[in-house]
């Protein structure tokens, strides 16, 4: 019976999906037979299925939705009233498919019985709250944690593939070298493999958007159409997973302050685009608005308002430094807080996630023309290529992704003001961190190495002894114990020794 | 018997084909079209289909009709929903042999089968 529950759900999440799917189509185009006929075909399936699992609840309200439809196909097309009770029955599929998933009750559906009733007769409906369960799309996952186990048995390999070939450089016997040769190539396909089951299509997150993005306009009371572009790119699920809270404030946002309320007879028709490019091994995912833009003047008088920065301060401010004002933990351009956005405008939320993924949020506007939020993030946050530096002996790893420069740093060149020491490096002021003392090791090497590194727009010059190397690591979490500010994660190197890899936040 | 097992569920599919096969019968294809019933059966020529009536592509009695020109001896039982008399009846005009309603109790399953293999 546990099989044909398990195969119920799938099946029963697969048509919640294309009903989802079929709606929104109707709602653009409510005669679209095809998508009437399969509308009503699936609620019929999911009828006799219910039924055959005595699922009482589930059957009554496919049939009823059965009725329903019928009048519409013998209209030929399906009026705005029913598309609305069908996007709530939808929900009420959704709702019983989390409770089965969870071995729960199914939902009731006299509420919703009721409502059908009185579209049907021409009235309008209105549902008690809790009849349909806020949280809608709940994802389909599968076991992750096995290939999460099968990923780091691949990466265990790779470490001990560095030692295999280090024992056989040392040994130097034709048969070990060639069978080094032959276990490097297998073990480097295999975690390239295994990387790859690991990639999953942004569909997984953008998907979710039409149809919330449709209930979030109707709140507003606005016309705003949502277009998605880039849904097939892959990236690492690790990056997927964090991906939908930040695009769900980036969209109400744009909805919200971006796109201005619409005046009868005015033209205007607002558009959000929600867009993935790829470049190289970063993933670009932007949310742009062609609304009225930010206003600059706005902003910095809000800033000042909010005590957040003085009236001197912000003379000061460039575009950039102003539209990262709007990312300022008590930032708000609205007076009243909006019941879609929340508190504030929640972009903190979002610039904190771009960071903590490895990546940075960038903004871009224009009076008059549209906003863009650009989050520009790393593929995968699992392996990274890492600058591996060395300190009185030791060895750390720092992520490329934040890496400018590199150059030799003499005695003299250092100049010291009260208690800092800073770089002249062209036309800035550099700050120093010299990471031995951070880390409390003595170090007596005369001639450093400087790594310039730049994080959320702040750059600091990194003092080490040596650069090592440039290696693509893989990321291991440190356990509790040793969490630190100053360390995101560690690695173990080729020659078997751990590395911990520095967090640039922890220094600027 | 040999039976070829037609419904746009995998659900039901595989629910009738346990039930079935517990019966001591043989399933020799699926189908989850009507299009794709009409195919099956060329391929599969089977001693009886069970066939369900909504269905994408092509409905089940439309399947009917073509599986019946194309061979006037075959056994088709009608497997429907509730609330589809009328079309069941339109099926068994078109030459469907029986029909049971979902939800099936496994038993009046396989006791239509016995029926129609003893005709």
């Amino acid at each position: 019976m546990e099989d044909y529950v398990k195969l119920f759900i799938s099946e029963f999440k697969q048509y919640i999906k294309q009903l989802n799917r079929h709606l929104l189509i109707l709602e653009r185009d409510p005669d679209t037979s095809e998508s009437i006929s399969e509308v009503f075909r699936i609620f019929h399936t999911i009828k006799g299925m219910a039924q055959t699992m005595g699922y009482d609840p589930l059957a009554r309200l496919s049939h009823r939705t059965e009725d329903i439809l019928g009048e519409s196909k013998k209209q030929g097309k399906v009026k705005p009233s029913v598309i609305d009770i069908l996007f709530v029955i939808i929900d009420v599929l959704d709702g019983s498919a989390r409770a089965l998933n969870d071995n729960k009750e199914l939902p009731g559906v006299d509420d919703i019985l009721d409502a059908i009733d009185k579209v049907q007769k021409g009235q309008t409906f209105k549902l008690r709250k809790g009849t349909v369960n806020a949280e809608r799309f709940s994802e389909v996952r599968i076991k992750m944690e096995k290939l999460d186990t099968l990923f780091n048995l691949a990466n265990e390999l790779t470490i001990s593939r560095s030692r295999l070939a280090t024992l056989s450089q040392e040994i130097d016997d034709d048969r070990l070298t060639s069978l080094n040769d032959t276990a490097t190539w297998i073990i480097a396909s295999l975690r390239d493999e295994v990387m790859k089951l690991r990639m999953l299509p942004l569909s997984n997150v953008f998907e979710f958007f039409p149809r919330w993005f449709r209930d979030e306009s109707l709140r507003l009371n606005k016309t705003v159409e949502l277009s998605v572009v880039g849904a097939h790119i892959e990236v690492d699920r690790s990056i997927i997973d964090q991906l939908k809270v930040p695009l769900m404030h980036l969209i109400r946002n744009a909805l919200d302050h971006g796109i201005p309320t619409s005046k009868k007879g005015t033209e205007y028709r607002g558009k959000i685009e929600m867009k993935a490019q790829r470049e190289r091994d970063r993933i670009l995912v932007s949310v742009a608005d062609n609304g009225s833009g930010i206003d600059i003047k706005a902003v910095k008088a809000k800033a000042i308002n909010q005590g957040i920065l003085t009236e001197e301060e912000v003379l000061h401010l460039n575009e950039y430094d102003v539209y990262h004002l709007l990312t300022h933990p008590d930032f708000s351009t609205r007076d009243e807080v909006s019941d879609i956005s929340g508190r504030g405008v929640g972009l903190d939320i979002v610039k904190k996630t771009a960071e903590r993924l490895g990546g940075r949020l960038l903004i871009s506007s224009k009076i008059g023309v549209g906003t863009c939020f650009t989050l520009d993030l790393p593929l995968s946050m699992a392996i990274v290529r890492a600058m591996i530096v060395q300190v009185d002996g030791q060895r750390f790893a720092l992520p490329l992704a934040c890496v400018k420069e590199t150059l030799y740093l003499n005695r003299d060149m250092v100049r010291k003001v009260y208690h800092r020491e800073l770089l002249p490096l062209r036309d800035e002021i550099l700050p120093l961190v010299r990471l031995g003392e951070c880390m409390g090791c003595t170090s007596s090497v005369d001639r450093k190495s400087l790594v310039v590194i730049e994080h959320a727009g702040k750059r600091r010059g990194f003092i080490a002894d040596s650069i090592v190397d440039e290696e693509e690591i893989v990321v291991k979490p440190l356990d509790t114990l040793l969490e630190s500010p100053l360390f995101s994660g560690c690695s173990i190197y080729a020659d078997g020794y751990p590395i911990l890899i520095l967090d640039p936040r922890g220094f600027v | 018997m040999r039976i070829l097992i037609v419904d746009d569920a995998m659900f039901m599919r595989r629910m009738l084909s346990d039930i079935l096969e517990k019966g001591g019968h043989t399933i020799c294809g699926e189908a989850a079209t009507g299009k794709e019933a009409v195919e099956r059966y060329k391929e599969f020529k089977p001693e009886l289909v069970t066939m369900d009536i909504i269905m994408p592509d092509m409905s089940g009695i439309e399947a009917v009709k073509e599986i019946k020109k194309m061979d006037p001896e075959a056994k088709i039982l009608m497997v429907s929903a509730m609330g589809q008399q009328a079309l069941v009846l339109e099926a068994v005009q078109a030459g469907a042999i029986d029909y049971v309603v979902k939800p099936f109790q496994p038993s009046r399953v396989l006791e239509s089968i016995e029926r129609i293999a003893k005709k």
